[in-house]
């Protein structure tokens, strides 16, 4: 027999899905060992004591114990819950899509402390901020970011001459802008002077102040299309939480226009 | 998780231990335990369980009303002229049907979504009977819909969904109240249960 190990994180509960009768299989995102799966013993009784910690978009303290393929979670206190995220559809969905990329940019037990330290960042964010967007396409670029995914946006990409301001596209399959010479119209998106700042800008400020930035509706959409082109790219696949977002808008566009 | 460890023996086994593993709660051992158990049954044995299996998908049909499985449509719920039309209570599963019947504690009408939106599995409203909802509170003289769907993520946030998008004016809608489980202690619930404990606090009764 060999003493069982344990060891506690802080840790952000992703998502999670049911397993035998009552268990939970458990994927959290722990400041200190990174994402790890962990299977919560009876946590679907309504009377267990993990009931109600490890809901996703929960901050807990966890401790886990080492198993050969799966850790099993010991126990688990509230760090910090976000009761407004569950109370406005918008922001939930949003807090999805966070989680969602977490889980899709972080390999197993590889901690990120800087990605950890941002999505708690952008939860607050989103959890009091009546428009979060802005920031939320922050936080996709520092995901980009801290998974060395960074897109270059001084040089090119192609020739690595110094790009100059107002002649540049952007090459997602090259990682960032290109040049005009470089760059062919189809394999290209379109990038505006303003877009190329305010990536620099997301690049320079990881956390604050963008609710003060003015932005144009035509730059907002340009960089929030770079980006989710860039993350489809690196990602090999479409996030499943976004369409619902885009679902979410289609029905509730006709409401606020009344 | 895979089926790497499997049989390499029979095409036939494997394929049942895989239509098993299916199964939820079942993970691929115990589909391996299952199967074998399977194959050392009587024919006779295996043939019942066969047909049990096959005909609970021709058989059993969905209510038209409640969208509950039942073997009649519409099923003896919505019949019941006992029940009390006017009240509509909304669940995930059949399974939250049968819990509530069990406490003898709501005389209404229900309906199943037969899920809850879960937007990291592809899963949206589109997906669940809420269209069917809508129609029914169109159609039907309900005053009140009591949502009842779990107290997690994805049942928060069918909830929200289904409440943003009514559209039928003097109809209540209330939520189960989310309150401190029995036997749980204050200690330790965690803060969106206490929160809505606090909310969904009633006056005590003289
Ligand atoms: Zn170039
Ligand atoms: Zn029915």
């Amino acid at each position: 027999m060999t003493s069982i190990k344990t060891y506690t994180s802080q840790a952000l509960v992703l998502k999670y899905f049911p397993y035998k009768e009552a268990d939970l299989i458990l994927t959290v995102f722990t400041k200190q060992h990174g994402k790890l799966q962990a299977i919560a013993k009876g946590a679907r009784k309504p009377q267990s004591k993990f009931s109600g910690h490890v809901e996703p978009l929960t901050v807990i303290n966890i401790q886990l114990a080492r198993g050969r393929s799966i850790e099993t979670v010991t126990q688990v206190q509230t760090n910090k819950a976000y009761p407004t995220l569950y109370k406005d559809l918008n922001k939930l969905a949003h807090g999805i899509y966070i989680s969602e990329l977490i889980d899709q940019f972080t390999p197993e037990k590889e901690p990120n402390k800087q990605i950890f330290d941002a999505g708690i960042d952008i939860l607050d964010f989103i959890s009091n901020s009546p428009e979060p967007e802005l920031k939320i396409r922050n936080f996709e670029f520092q995901i980009l970011k801290f998974s060395g995914f960074l897109p270059e946006l001084f040089v090119c990409v192609k020739c690595g001459q110094e790009i100059v301001a107002g002649e540049h596209r952007y090459s997602v399959s090259n990682g960032g802008v290109i040049c005009l010479g470089c760059s062919d119209i189809s394999n290209t998106m379109d990038m505006s002077l303003a877009s190329i700042k305010l990536l620099r800008y997301f690049n320079r400020h990881s956390t604050a102040g963008e609710s003060q930035l003015r932005i144009k509706e035509t730059t907002y959409t340009e960089v929030r299309n770079l980006l989710l082109e860039t993350i489809i790219f690196w990602l090999e696949k479409d996030l499943k939480s976004s369409q619902f977002i885009d679902h979410l808008k289609t029905i509730q566009t006709p409401l606020t226009k009344l | 998780m895979n089926l790497n460890n499997a049989t390499n023996v029979s095409d036939s086994l494997n394929s049942l231990i895989e239509e098993l593993s299916k199964l939820p709660g079942i993970g691929p051992k115990t589909a391996q335990r299952l199967a074998y158990y399977i194959v050392r049954q009587t024919e006779r044995e295996n043939i019942q369980l066969a047909e049990a299996i096959s005909s609970v998908s021709t058989k059993i049909i969905y209510c038209d009303k409640c969208q509950n499985l039942s073997d009649y449509n519409p099923c003896i719920i919505c019949t019941n002229p006992n029940r009390n039309i006017s009240q509509i209570c909304v669940v995930e599963d059949p399974m939250d049907v049968v819990a509530i019947e069990k406490s003898n504690c709501f005389k209404g009408l229900y309906h199943v979504l037969h899920g809850s939106i879960s937007p990291l599995n592809g899963i949206g409203p589109d997906q669940l009977r809420i269209k069917q909802l809508f129609q029914r509170l169109e159609k039907e003289d309900i005053s009140e819909m009591i949502i009842a769907t779990n107290p997690t993520l994805q049942g928060e946030a069918t909830a929200l969904y289904i409440s943003n998008n009514n559209t039928k004016s003097d109809l209540v809608i209330t939520h189960l109240a989310r309150g401190l489980p029995i036997g749980g202690s204050l200690e330790y619930s965690d803060d969106i249960t206490l929160s809505r404990a606090f909310q969904g606090r009633q006056q005590i009764s003289e």
